[in-house]
C-alpha cells in the first residue's frame, strides 16, 4: 500500500495540456487497475484517463473545467501491489486513437511521503487514542491532510463523541458501564484492517461524552450521532443492551449485531462491580472492582489516572448504574426485543464472567448464534479478537436467519 | 478609572513610583529640562530635582552602567534609552554586568533597576531608529522583559517593574504614545508574568504583544465578520512569563498564530512557536505559524516601511487562510 | 604662481567656498519645505544651517579622500560634491536617491564621492576613519579620511578609542567636531565637565586646532594644516564653534533655550561674515553675490520638484541589498506563509 499523487500522463503526441471532463471515480472509491478514473479533453479529443493499479481515489486535486499541464498533479490515490512505475500501462480506449509508433506514457506516479498518510498531529493523538489506523482515511484538511475531526466526529449535536477510523461499512461500537471507547483496545485498528469504517462511540456520561439522566436520553443522543445508511452493531454489556434497543429503533438499516456479555438476559447482576465502582475512593479500592471485570492486573499509576477519570463522571454514571440494576438485581430485559429482530445476532459470553451469569444465554431465540469463550471473564471480545473480527464480516447467520 | 494616553500613564507611573519611593532616580539622555524624547518624563524635573531627574550627556553605556551601580547600592534607578537601537552601545552592561552580576556573585549583588526604551516603526526613522530588539533582551538570562500594549499596562507593569528585585528592560512602543485608553490605579490588567486574553474565540490564537496586540485585535473584528472566532492573547511580560494560558488555548484550538512586528527569525514568535510546537503538539491542527516583519533592516521609505511589518489585513489574510483555507490574492 | 595669481586664486576660492555654503542653506531650507509638504521620509531631518563653515573642511579635503557623517551631515556632503537632486530624492525616500530610498536623511552614503555613511548612532561612523586610515596608510595610496560628528559625539567613549588607535598607529584621520552647542537638547555646558574638546584630543597625542564656525576662511586656514599633516600621518582633531540655528529636528521648538541666546548665535551666521568679507575686500560685488544666491535657490528649488515628482521604491526592492549580490536575498513572509498554506501537493 502507498499513498502517491497521480499525475497528468502524456496521452497524445502533441498534447500539452488537457481539461478535465468528468471524474467516473468518486473520492474514497475503490478502482480496479484499468478502470476509467476521468475524462479529459486534449487538444485533439476527450480521452480516458485509466487506473494502473488497484486502489482507492483518496482526492481528486482538480475539477471538471480545469486545465492541467502535463505532468501535473490530479489525484492522490491509495494504490496496492507492487512497483507502480513499472507498472504497465494498458492499452488506451479505442477513440484515443494515438499513433501507433508513439506509445502512451504511463501516468506519473511519485510517491508522497512514503507509506505514511498526511495528518495533523492532532490526528495523529486522536488516532492514538482510538487506536486506529490512519491509512485509508480520508483526510478533509489541507492538502486532503486528516484532521483530528476527520478521525473524532462528533456526529450529533448532543455531546456524544464518536471516534472515527478507516473506510467502509461502518461498524459501531457501544461501550460497557464505566467504561469509554479506550476499553476496545485494539479491536478497532484491527476492524480498519479488515476493510471497515470503525466509529467507537463514547456512551453519555463516559469518556468524552456529556452525561444523560436517563437510558432512553442515552439512545435518543447516540441514534442522533449515527450516520445515515446501514450499520453492522458491536455492544458490550450495557452497550450491548443498548445495541438491541438501538437495532429495534432503526430496523432495517442494522444487518449485524454482535454481544459481548450484554446485561438484560438474566435477573442477577454482581453489585459489588457497580456499587464497588461507584463507591471506590482509593486506587486500591478501585483495583478490587475491576479485578471483577477478569481483564488483569493494572498498575498502580493506571489506577490512579483511572480513578481521577471516574470521580470526575461519577455523577453521570451512579444514575445510569441505577437504570441497568438495583440490589444486584437487573432493571432491563433485552430477550423480548430480541425475538423481534431479524438481523443476525451473534452473542459471547465468557464461562468465568463474575459479574453477570453465562447462563442466562439460555433466554436467547434459538436463531441467535452463542460463543462461549472458555475461561474468559466479562471481557470475552478482548479475549477472542479473531473470533470477533471475523464474525463482523461473516454474514452466514444471515442465510440462517431468512430461511 | 480615567482617560489618559499611553505616554501619560507611563508618566504618572514614575511619578506615583518616585513619590512612594524616594530610591527611584530617574537618567538617561533628555530626561530633565526636555521631558523625554517623546515627552514621558515631562515636567518630573521640576517636581523632583535634578539629583532624581538626572539629565546624562550622550553616553548610553555609562548610562546604563552607572545606573547598574546606583542599583547595587540602593538606589532603585529607572535609565532611559531613547530608541532601543541604541541597546547595542550598552549590551555590555546590560547582558554581562546587570543581568549576570546576581549569579556570578552568587547571590550577592541584585541589580534591582528598570531600562525603560521604546522600539518599533511608524515613522519612517529608518534602519537605526525603528527597530524591535526585544529577542536581544530575550536570550539573555538574568533579564526581565516587559512589552505593554495598553494603557492600563503601561502603568501597572511599570509599577510592578519597580518592584522586582533583578533588571527590567520595560519596551515601550512610539507609536502607542498617543493612544488614548482607561487607566484604574487599582486594577492592572493581570498578574506580573502573565499574558492576558484580550478577545476570547473557538477558531485559532492569536498571540502578540505591544503595538501588534492592536492590529491583532483590529484583525479579530475582521475576521468575526467572516465567521472565524479568534482568540487574541497579550504577553505583556515576555520575561518571565507563564505559558500555561497559550498551551491552555492552543490546546482547545489546535490552531494558532504569533505576531510580532520584530524581525521574524530568531523572534520572541519563534521562541513561542517552539514552546507550543513542543508542549502542544498533539493538539495542533496545523503548523503555529509566525507573522512578523520581513528579515531586512527597517527601510526609509514610508511605503516599505509600512509594507514590511504586519498589517491587520496580513494577520487577517494569513487566520482566514489558516482557518478556513480561503487563499488571500497575495498567495504565492 | 606670482604673487596676483596666488591672490586671485583664493578670492575664487572664497568666492567658491561663499556658493557652497550658500546652496547648503539653500538646500537646507528646501528640506524644511519638503516636510511641510508633506513629502519628506519622515520628520527626522536635522538641519544643518548656522553650520555651512564646515565647508572650510570639505574644501580642505582631497578627491579620493573619505568621510564619515552625523546624522546632521547634508551640509557636509553638499561640500564634498553631493548631488542635491539626488540627497533630496533620498530624504523623500524616492527610488533615486543615493541609497535607493532605504536609507534617507540620516544614513546618506555615496561610495564614488567618498561618503562612507551618515549615522544615525551617536559615534557610530568615527571608528572608519580609523579602518580607513589603515587602508590608506597600508597602501600608501597618500589618502586621507575625515570623521564630521557633533559635539554630542564627544561624550561617547568610542571617540577616545579611536583617537587613541589615530594618535597610536599615526593614521592619515581627521576627527572634526561640529560644535554647535547642543546634543539635542541639551546644551554643551550641560554635557561636557571640561568644554575645552580640542585638549581632550591633544592629550591622545593629536594635533589640534579650535576654528570659528562662523568664518569658513578661519575653518579652512585650520583645516588645510591639519589635513596636511593627517596626509603625513599625523592625525588630527578640528573644532568647528558654531551654532545651531533651529531645533535638533525639524519639529523642535527648541523651548530649552532663550530668544536672546537664539539671536546671539544666528548672529555669528557664516554666510554673512563671508558676504560681509567678499564685499569689503572688493572680490565681489553685492550684485555678483545676489546672482549666487539667486542661481543656489533655483538649483534647489529645482531638487525639491524632484525629488516630489521621483518614483517611490517598488515594494519587492525591499530585500534587496540585504546582502551582496549573487547571494539570495531574505525570503519574503508572502512566500513563507503561502508555502506552508497553500493547497496542493505535499512536497
Amino acid at each position: 500500500m502507498g499513498r502517491v499523487i497521480l499525475t497528468l500522463p502524456r496521452l497524445g503526441e502533441t498534447m500539452e495540456e488537457a481539461k478535465v471532463v468528468e471524474w467516473l471515480v468518486a473520492p474514497g472509491a475503490a478502482f480496479k487497475r484499468g478502470d476509467v478514473l476521468l475524462e479529459v479533453e486534449t487538444d485533439k479529443t476527450v480521452v480516458e484517463v485509466p487506473a494502473l493499479t488497484d486502489g482507492v481515489l483518496l482526492g481528486q486535486l482538480v475539477g471538471p473545467g480545469d486545465t492541467v499541464a502535463l505532468d501535473q498533479p490530479i489525484a492522490e490515490i491509495e494504490h496496492e501491489g507492487g512497483d507502480v512505475v513499472a507498472a504497465t500501462p494498458p492499452m488506451p480506449a479505442q477513440e484515443t486513437a494515438p499513433s501507433a509508433t508513439a506509445p502512451l506514457a504511463a501516468p506519473v506516479l511519485t510517491l508522497a511521503s512514503g507509506p505514511r498518510p498526511a495528518a495533523s498531529p492532532a490526528a495523529r493523538a486522536a488516532a492514538r487514542r482510538v487506536g486506529a489506523d490512519l491509512t485509508g482515511l480520508q483526510g478533509s484538511g489541507r492538502r486532503g491532510r486528516i484532521t483530528a475531526a476527520d478521525v473524532t466526529l462528533t456526529l450529533g449535536g448532543d455531546g456524544v463523541a464518536v471516534h472515527r477510523s478507516g473506510a467502509g461499512l461502518p461498524v459501531v461500537l457501544l461501550h460497557g458501564l464505566f467504561d469509554d471507547h479506550r476499553g476496545w483496545r485494539d479491536l478497532p485498528r484491527r476492524l480498519v484492517a479488515a476493510g471497515h469504517a470503525v466509529l467507537a462511540l463514547d456512551l453519555p456520561g463516559h469518556g468524552d461524552s456529556a452525561s444523560a439522566p436517563d437510558l432512553e436520553t442515552v439512545l435518543d443522543r447516540i441514534a442522533a450521532a449515527l450516520p445515515s445508511g446501514p450499520l453492522r452493531l458491536i455492544g458490550h454489556s450495557l452497550g450491548g443492551a443498548l445495541a438491541v434497543r438501538l437495532a429495534m429503533r432503526l430496523g432495517g438499516r442494522v444487518d449485524r449485531l454482535i454481544l459481548s456479555a450484554p446485561v438484560g438476559l438474566g435477573p442477577r447482576l454482581n453489585a459489588d462491580f457497580t456499587e464497588g465502582m461507584l463507591a471506590a475512593d482509593t486506587p486500591a479500592a478501585l483495583g478490587r472492582a475491576l479485578a471483577l471485570l477478569g481483564a488483569g492486573p493494572m498498575s498502580a499509576t493506571a489506577l490512579a489516572a483511572e480513578l481521577a477519570r471516574m470521580q470526575a463522571l461519577r455523577a453521570g454514571q451512579a444514575a445510569l448504574a441505577h437504570a441497568v440494576a438495583q440490589g444486584g438485581f437487573q432493571q432491563i430485559d433485552i430477550a423480548g426485543d430480541l425475538a423481534r429482530l431479524t438481523c443476525p445476532v451473534t452473542v459471547l459470553f465468557g464461562t468465568d464472567d463474575c459479574i453477570l451469569d453465562w447462563h442466562c444465554v439460555a433466554n436467547l431465540p434459538a436463531a441467535t448464534a452463542i460463543h462461549l469463550i472458555r475461561g474468559a471473564g466479562h471481557l470475552p471480545h478482548l479475549a477472542a479478537v479473531d473470533l470477533l473480527v471475523g464474525l463482523v464480516a461473516d454474514t452466514r447467520e444471515r442465510r440462517i436467519a431468512a430461511v | 478609572m480615567t482617560e489618559t494616553t499611553y505616554r501619560d500613564a507611563i508618566r504618572q507611573a514614575l511619578l506615583d513610583a518616585m513619590q512612594a519611593d524616594p530610591s527611584v532616580i530617574l537618567i538617561g539622555e533628555e530626561v530633565g529640562l526636555y521631558g523625554g524624547a517623546y515627552g514621558v518624563t515631562k515636567g518630573l524635573i521640576d517636581l523632583f530635582g535634578p539629583d532624581r531627574v538626572i539629565d546624562a550627556p550622550i553616553s548610553e553605556a555609562a548610562i546604563v552602567g552607572a545606573a547598574v551601580g546606583a542599583a547595587m547600592t540602593g538606589l532603585r534607578p529607572v535609565a532611559e534609552l531613547m530608541y532601543v537601537d541604541f541597546i547595542g552601545m550598552t549590551m555590555d552592561q546590560l547582558a554581562n554586568q546587570a543581568a549576570k552580576s546576581r549569579y556570578m556573585f552568587g547571590g550577592q549583588i541584585g541589580v534591582p533597576m528598570v531600562l525603560r526604551t521604546q522600539g518599533g516603526t511608524g515613522r519612517s526613522a529608518a534602519a537605526q531608529h525603528s527597530q524591535s530588539l526585544e529577542a536581544w533582551v530575550l536570550h539573555t538570562p538574568g533579564l526581565r522583559l516587559i512589552m505593554p500594549a495598553t494603557v492600563n499596562d503601561a502603568y501597572h507593569l511599570l509599577r510592578q517593574s519597580l518592584t522586582q528585585s533583578d533588571p527590567v528592560v520595560f519596551i515601550e512602543h512610539k507609536g502607542l504614545y498617543t493612544m488614548k485608553g482607561a487607566l484604574d490605579v487599582d486594577m492592572p490588567d493581570g498578574p506580573w508574568g502573565q499574558p492576558v486574553t484580550r478577545r476570547k474565540g473557538r477558531d485559532l490564537v492569536i498571540i502578540s504583544y505591544s503595538r501588534m496586540l492592536h492590529e491583532s485585535l483590529a484583525a479579530a473584528d475582521r475576521l468575526a465578520a467572516s465567521g472565524v472566532e479568534a482568540e487574541v492573547i497579550d504577553l505583556r511580560c515576555l520575561n518571565p512569563m507563564d505559558d500555561a494560558p497559550l498551551i491552555e488555548a492552543v490546546k482547545r484550538t489546535g490552531r494558532a498564530m504569533v505576531v510580532t512586528e520584530a524581525v521574524v527569525t530568531g523572534s520572541v514568535a519563534s521562541e513561542i512557536a517552539a514552546r507550543l510546537g513542543e508542549v502542544c503538539f498533539d493538539w495542533l491542527e496545523e503548523p503555529v505559524l509566525r507573522v512578523g516583519g520581513e528579515d531586512i533592516p527597517i527601510p526609509v521609505s514610508p511605503a516599505l516601511e509600512r509594507g514590511s511589518i504586519p498589517s491587520a489585513t496580513l494577520i487577517h489574510d494569513t487566520a482566514l487562510w489558516l482557518v478556513t483555507r480561503k487563499a488571500p490574492t497575495w498567495a504565492a | 604662481m606670482t604673487l596676483v595669481q596666488t591672490i586671485a586664486a583664493a578670492n575664487t576660492a572664497a568666492v567658491g567656498r561663499y556658493r557652497t555654503m550658500r546652496r547648503i542653506r539653500s538646500f537646507e531650507e528646501r528640506v524644511g519645505e519638503l516636510f511641510l509638504k508633506g513629502e519628506s521620509a519622515g520628520s527626522m531631518l536635522h538641519l544643518s544651517i548656522g553650520e555651512e563653515a564646515v565647508v572650510g573642511m570639505t574644501e580642505a579635503m582631497q578627491p579620493g579622500d573619505t568621510f564619515t557623517t552625523h546624522h546632521r551631515g547634508h551640509g557636509v556632503f553638499l561640500g564634498r560634491g553631493a548631488d542635491p537632486a539626488r540627497m533630496m530624492a533620498e530624504i523623500a525616500g524616492k527610488q533615486d536617491g543615493y541609497c535607493r530610498g532605504k536609507g534617507g536623511s540620516m544614513h546618506i552614503a555615496d561610495r564614488a564621492l567618498g561618503h562612507l555613511g551618515a549615522n544615525a548612532i551617536v559615534g557610530g561612523g568615527i571608528p572608519h576613519i580609523v579602518g580607513a586610515g589603515i587602508s590608506y596608510r597600508n597602501a600608501g595610496s597618500g589618502q586621507i579620511s575625515v570623521a564630521f560628528f557633533g559635539d554630542g559625539a564627544m561624550s561617547q567613549g568610542i571617540l577616545y578609542e579611536s583617537m587613541n588607535m589615530a594618535a597610536l598607529w599615526r593614521l592619515p584621520v581627521v576627527f572634526c567636531c561640529i560644535n554647535n552647542q547642543y546634543g539635542m537638547g541639551t546644551r554643551v555646558d550641560r554635557s561636557a565637565g571640561n568644554r575645552d574638546f580640542p585638549a581632550r584630543a591633544a592629550a591622545f597625542g593629536l594635533k589640534t586646532a579650535r576654528a570659528d564656525g562662523a568664518d569658513v576662511e578661519a575653518v579652512h586656514d585650520a583645516a588645510r594644516a591639519l589635513t596636511m599633516d593627517a596626509r603625513d600621518g599625523r592625525p588630527g582633531f578640528l573644532e568647528i564653534d558654531a551654532y545651531r540655528f533651529f531645533g535638533h529636528a525639524r519639529m523642535d521648538k527648541s523651548p530649552y533655550r532663550s530668544a536672546q541666546e537664539e539671536a546671539e548665535g544666528r548672529a555669528r551666521d557664516p554666510l554673512a561674515h563671508a558676504r560681509n568679507r567678499i564685499t569689503a575686500e572688493g572680490i565681489a560685488t553685492e550684485a555678483e553675490l545676489g546672482g549666487i544666491d539667486a542661481d543656489a535657490g533655483a538649483e534647489m528649488d529645482l531638487a525639491l520638484t524632484h525629488a516630489i515628482a521621483a518614483q517611490p521604491p517598488a515594494l519587492a526592492t525591499m530585500f534587496e541589498d540585504v546582502y551582496a549580490p549573487g547571494s539570495p536575498a531574505p525570503r519574503p513572509q508572502a512566500a513563507r506563509l503561502s508555502a506552508i498554506l497553500s493547497e496542493g501537493v505535499r512536497a
